[in-house]
């Protein structure tokens, strides 16, 4: 009797944790959920002549978001960016953000006007974006802990409101059960 | 089947809307594209290169609940002359790789073109830059869509009459 009980609290539990992963993220306006496919290599150099290799984030949720200064929503969700990342704070979320072929000192005097406290990285020729293929910029991926490419956002989004850092806070909770 | 959409236009911009898309063309001067590439250090040979285009910057929205998609080889540029060349991204990173134009102008070149394909989602919006021949005729475009995640739907047809390159 008490390995059937047992069995059936292995089943309960497969069950709860089943439904945990099957449930659908309610997902916010403009993401859109993507067959799983391994996100391409992302090593770059920072601002501060930084080596990043998105490898060191395996295991993790990452934001990958690529911009340039000249794009306008870019200029406009910039900021929500930063408070997104504020309001991350602490959390496992591996934020990304790499300017699409631009100098040092543009990609300085634009951040430094609207998003002071953010770091990007510098895809100075352009080539590593060709390799993720956005769809327009802005763009930004959500990557998984297994390295697969699961959710795209269509252009700019307000990034720091509540349905999209509930979604985020989501999809970590999903990865740490 | 309903006909083409047609444009309101004022100075040097056309709109045509309704529930399903909006698509805004602006024709932009010689001067507009060659402070914008100026600005971000291109060489004096591309901006004369760029002097003999036409660029019309365009941005389409899906207003619809359903997927639409956009190919540029359905949208067709004609005037009294015939068929008006539009320069296919390709062929532009053909001429500035023959040039030597460095890796980073052609990489900003290709993200202010509009893609050759895509599939847009509800509630999206990209656009980018078209290039064509430049002309002083005036001329007019014509568009296909198709609406379905399939590329398999209805189709909606576009019309804009009277399109003219911006001038200096």
């Amino acid at each position: 009797m008490k390995q059937v009980a047992g069995f059936i609290n292995i089943v309960l539990l497969v069950f709860a944790a089943s439904s945990v992963w099957a449930a659908p993220l309610s997902l916010p306006k403009g993401l859109i959920l993507l067959p799983p496919r391994p996100a391409p290599a992302l090593k770059l150099k920072d601002m501060d002549d930084n080596a990043y290799d998105l490898r060191v984030a395996q295991g993790r949720w990452k934001f990958v978001h690529f911009w340039a200064s000249w794009c306008g929503p870019c200029r406009r969700e910039m900021p929500s960016i930063q408070r997104m990342l504020e309001r991350m704070q602490g959390s496992s979320l591996e934020i990304v953000l790499i300017n699409v072929a631009e100098s040092e000192d543009t990609v300085f005097s634009f951040l430094a006007s609207v998003a002071p406290d953010v770091n990007s990285l510098l895809d100075t020729d352009g080539l590593v974006t060709e390799q993720w293929q956005p769809r327009g910029l802005p763009s930004t991926y959500l990557v998984d802990p297994q390295g697969n490419i699961r959710y795209v956002a269509i252009g700019g989004r307000p990034w720091e409101t509540k349905e999209y850092i509930d979604f985020l806070h989501a999809l970590l909770a999903h990865s740490d059960k | 089947m309903a006909g083409p959409l047609l444009a309101v236009s004022v100075q040097n911009k056309w709109v045509v809307e309704n529930k399903e898309i909006k698509l805004v063309m602006i024709a932009r001067t010689p001067e507009q594209m060659a402070a914008f590439y100026e600005a971000r250090g291109f060489p004096k040979t591309v901006i004369r290169e760029l002097d003999k285009m036409c660029f019309i910057t365009t941005s389409l929205r899906n207003k619809s609940q359903d997927v639409i998609w956009m190919k540029l080889a359905n949208w067709k540029f004609t005037s009294k002359q015939g068929s008006l060349k539009r320069f296919h991204r390709n062929e532009l990173k053909a001429r500035w790789q023959k040039i030597g134009l460095a890796q980073q102008y052609q990489s900003t070149f290709r993200w202010t073109l509009i893609p050759e394909v895509l599939d847009y989602h509800p509630g999206e919006r990209e656009g980018g830059n078209i290039v064509l021949q430049r002309t002083a005729e005036a001329f007019n475009f014509q568009a296909q869509f198709v609406i379905g995640a399939e590329d398999d739907g209805k189709s909606l047809s576009v019309r804009i009459n009277n399109l003219r390159c911006a001038e200096d």
